[in-house]
């Protein structure tokens, strides 16, 4: 009895000891705002490897004490933060400040930071948003910014719109890179999974000036988010089912930072069946969607960096089997239909023609070096893009596609940036896209091979209450096309393009009042005509008409004004406001001719690519009120309105106008469960009235209401602490049409759908 | 530095990269109809209605070729179709026929000429490849085909010619202004 006290206290003695001499270690912090530096109270800090939590006091303090020496992992949550995690080696007494993006609410950030330089008239969709979006299409998650619509056909297939511009006018940038496919159809989506980006941010003006591409003023840009010092491999899943379509989206994602070397791997599945509108099954709109990335960082001792970044991306979209038509008597008879033809009664999987098939490949190299706050840095990338589309053929022919093209771009950039003031590049980008001839149809498009050479300068600087940014960009065009006639037989006919089109920006941030900041900017651009709108002949189902290019065409021109002013009044109430106004000369649209043009489906109507001038006028505005300590009131309208100035007519597919409501209750703990936040969402759409009979086949849709209903948490009541989220879109099963939706023509849009997502950081 | 020594290797890329697009090829549309070929048999004669576009959609206008027609008359009429884009040229007739149960003609005229079907798919519906035409009294009358393809057969009507139901994709609609006599 003796000698087993003796072995106990002696066991206990040392391991006593040995607590006193190393595990002893104290961790104190302090938690700040990454944009004005001020702490942040109310967090949790989550210490891994002892199972301990801690709340910052007032003034963002935190301590940990008795650590032993090693690797901790470090878990920050905040309310309306994204969830930070961190590794730290202790070896001794340890003060760290730690620095968090806190917002209120990422997205739709009004917040005045006196010395925070983030632009105005961008907005990020950080991770959280992209956790919370993750089944969703790039556009579909775009929309929720105000000012950016989605120009879609069907469920998955669309593209993004930024005040009421799309396709050739818009640009989305894939780290970095030009995103290069077909954006010359309204129906071609970017070939991009959302899941690949750590945060996706929609840019109106200045910061665009540095893309190259053919936008107008709005980019979409999608970065890859930081992999944070942590010698242990982390990983993420982010898993969604959905009611409606009866699938699911399942994102995995491994990565691994070391002091000099980082990498991250990740893949995305989609499956989706047959969508249901309120009443019936959309028969042929699933989806079949996979993805991988790959991505390497390394950083050598002198300040050189290197990233490689592989993306691979592959989707069957099915389109609406009742919305395939042979001619305008289909059409019509289409729309007097209350329940599209072809409908089913059952859910099906099966994806069959007419469908889009598409694979993108990109693969980008870029060296970094810094010295004395200066950078250089060298791009190169190149990109591969096959889209085959299908449509219903006859005798087996609809396995064969009726569109099937290639297209193969490189890029490479040298840019130089001076203390974040100057920024001077050079861009050049080479495209080849050819039709591959398997079709048995003569092709919309010709082959055509593209240069563009770039090169552009931005300045700015802070001028005590002003800040000044300007920049200015110089591109010639080169292209060498090669079409087949239309005559019999078949004749091959050679054209050269050139144009040199220059892109000026200005812009002034002034600091009004406290709290309270004014923008002005003033931008040009120009864009040469697309292969499309010069070249295209044919009978094209996505405008149910025969499309005819137009060679005389020249460069479009738009100057764009814009006046914002964001502030605070009192401590409750957060505004921004915008208003532009854009102005075009030689915008190119699809004119209908008076004529229609027989052809052995009957006769079709005849649009030709003409230049008017043209004026989109609009504005957004947000408002965020703040109900009580828990509760929030947001509340988000937009509007443009475009006319052809020519003839006085509105331009076709502007969005109507639209408004969004957000009540939100979010509380820091309940229970065992985090940041529990509930939102009751109601969104309004009004009818397009700014419309013409002569410019649609049929009126625009009527204005239509919707409630959404979303939950998440945070269950820190088991060690792996995982994220649930549970939504409920358009809870009343509300039937309705929306104006931009392709499919309008030929059915409703979706009924309800009940979303469940697990989010699990490993 | 590293960056440096790679750049002889982006012009290169760049350089393999060609400045002439690939020449396109004549994607053999052997799927096209350019013609459409009606002819109508009475006493032993036969009269044509033709419907020849060679360029297909758009380009060119198409070439209509139309008998008149006595009054009051049964014809047994027969569709071809072809492809005369081709050489040699391709007659469509059979890809038409061997989907029997995925297509149906319809027939309907602007005057009181009437129209039945005279053969049948598999299913016993009608396809219309052969039908017989009554015309009316003299008049000037339009006479308008359609093919569809992927019509709902059994819907309300069609199987007797009714297209008002039918659905399905246009494959073919042409309309002959005839003189009936």
């Amino acid at each position: 009895m003796n000698k087993l006290l003796y072995i106990l206290t002696f066991t206990f003695g040392w391991s006593l000891s040995v607590t006193a001499q190393i595990c002893s270690i104290q961790l104190k912090g302090i938690l700040n705002d990454s944009h004005d530096a001020t702490p942040v109270s109310d967090a949790s800090i989550y210490l891994s490897e002892v199972e301990t939590e801690q709340w910052t006091d007032a003034k963002g303090k935190f301590s940990f004490a008795n650590l032993c020496p090693g690797t901790y992992h470090l878990i920050i949550q905040h309310i309306g933060c994204p969830t930070k995690r961190m590794a730290i080696e202790l070896y001794a007494d340890t003060i760290m400040e730690i620095n968090i993006e806190h917002h209120v609410n990422m997205l739709h950030e009004v917040d005045v930071h006196e010395h925070h330089d983030n632009a105005m008239n961008e907005h990020v969709l950080g991770i959280n948003s992209i956790d919370n979006n993750s089944q969703k299409s790039l556009a579909a998650s775009l929309t929720q910014v105000p000012g950016v619509n989605m120009i879609s056909n069907g469920s998955d297939i669309g593209v993004p719109m930024i005040h009421g511009l799309t396709g050739n006018r818009m640009t989305v940038i894939n780290n970095g890179v030009l995103h290069s496919g077909q954006q010359w159809g309204t129906d071609h989506s970017p070939e991009i999974d959302l899941n690949s980006a750590g945060n996706v941010t929609v840019v109106n003006g200045a910061a665009a000036i540095r893309y190259p591409g053919t936008h107008m003023g709005g980019i979409v840009v999608l970065s890859p988010l930081d992999i944070p010092y942590d010698p242990h491999l982390h990983g993420k899943t982010r898993s969604t089912i959905e009611s409606n379509g009866r699938g699911g989206t399942l994102n995995a994602q491994l990565f691994k930072g070391l002091k000099s070397l980082q990498w991250r791997i990740g893949t995305t599945l989609k499956h989706y069946g047959d969508r249901h509108s309120p009443e019936y099954y959309l028969k042929n709109t699933g989806t079949k969607q996979a993805h991988a990335n790959a991505e390497l960082r390394k950083q050598w001792k002198n300040k050189l960096e290197w990233e490689g970044y592989y993306n691979f991306f592959s989707a069957n979209y099915g389109i609406l089997r009742g919305s395939h038509i042979g001619n305008l008597t289909d059409l019509e008879s289409a729309f007097e239909r209350q329940i599209p033809y072809y409908t089913d009664s059952f859910f099906s999987n099966a994806l069959e023609a007419p469908k889009q098939w598409v694979q993108h490949h990109q693969i980008k190299s870029t060296f970094r070096k810094q010295w004395n706050s200066k950078m250089l840095e060298w791009n190169l990338s190149g990109q591969r893009n096959q889209r085959r589309e299908f449509d219903v053929r006859r005798s087996g022919r609809s396995d064969i596609p009726a569109l099937s093209l290639s297209q193969h771009s490189l890029q490479s950039d040298l840019i130089f940036k001076d203390k974040k003031s100057l920024e001077i590049g050079y861009q050049l980008l080479g495209k080849n896209n050819t039709n591959i001839p398997e079709t048995g149809i003569l092709p919309l498009i010709p082959n055509y091979v593209a240069f563009t050479n770039g090169m552009y300068a931005s300045y700015s600087r802070r001028f005590s209450i002003i800040k000044i940014d300007l920049g200015g960009r110089y591109d010639f065009t080169f292209r060498n096309i090669a079409m087949l006639t239309n005559s019999v037989p078949r004749e091959i006919a050679y054209f050269t393009n050139k144009f040199h089109h220059i892109g000026f920006i200005g812009r002034g941030t002034i600091n009004v009042a406290p709290k309270w900041k004014m923008l002005g900017e003033l931008s040009i651009k120009q864009r040469p005509p697309e292969i499309n709108e010069l070249y295209a002949f044919g009978l094209h189902q996505g405008v149910s008409g025969i499309e005819e290019g137009n060679a005389d065409l020249n460069r479009e021109r738009g100057i764009k004004s814009t006046l914002q002013l964001r502030g605070r009044i009192g401590k409750k109430i957060h505004v921004d406001l915008r208003g532009y106004m854009h102005l075009f000369n030689g915008y190119i649209f699809l004119q209908p001719q008076s004529e229609f043009r027989l052809t052995i489906r009957g006769a079709f109507p005849v649009y030709t690519y003409e230049q008017c001038d043209a004026r989109l006028t609009g504005g957004d505005f947000i408002l965020k009120y703040k109900l009580g300590e828990d509760w929030h009131f947001e509340t988000t309208w937009s509007y443009v309105h475009g006319t052809n100035s020519s003839n006085q007519l509105p331009l076709i597919f502007i969005p109507p106008l639209q408004g969004q409501h957000k009540f939100s209750y979010e509380i820091p703990e309940w229970n065992s469960w985090r940041n529990l936040k509930i939102e009751l969402e109601h969104e309004y759409v009004a009818q397009q009235w700014h419309w013409d009979s002569t410019l649609d086949f049929i009126a625009p849709p009527k204005s239509y209401n919707l409630f959404n209903l979303h939950m998440s948490t945070t269950l820190n009541k088991w060690k792996f602490k995982p994220q649930l989220r549970v939504g409920v879109k358009n809870i009343s099963n509300t039937i309705y049409r929306d104006y931009l939706n392709r499919q309008r023509y030929f059915a409703d849009a979706l009924g309800r759908n009940i979303t469940l997502s697990w989010i699990q950081n490993f | 530095m590293k960056a440096i020594k790679l750049i002889p290797l982006s012009i290169l890329s760049i350089a393999l990269f060609s400045c002439e697009p690939n020449d396109p090829v004549d994607p053999n549309e052997e799927e096209l109809i350019t013609t459409f070929n009606v002819d109508l048999e009475a006493n032993g004669f036969t009269y044509t209605l033709n419907y020849t576009d060679l360029d297909g959609d758009g380009g060119n206008a198409p070439i209509l070729t139309i008998d008149s027609l006595s009054a009051n008359t049964t014809y047994s009429g027969s569709i071809t179709l072809f492809n005369e884009s081709e050489t040699p040229t391709e007659e469509i007739t059979p890809e038409v026929f061997d989907e029997a149960n995925d297509h149906q003609f319809f027939f309907s005229s602007s005057g009181s000429s009437t129209f039945v079907y005279s053969d049948q798919d598999d299913n016993g519906n009608p396809l219309g490849l052969s039908f017989e035409v009554t015309t009316g009294n003299t008049a000037n009358e339009t006479f308008t085909f359609v093919l569809r393809h992927e019509p709902d057969k059994s819907a309300a009507g069609v199987s007797s010619g009714d297209i008002t139901n039918a659905g399905g994709e246009t494959d073919i609609e042409v309309s002959f202004n005839v003189i009936i006599e």
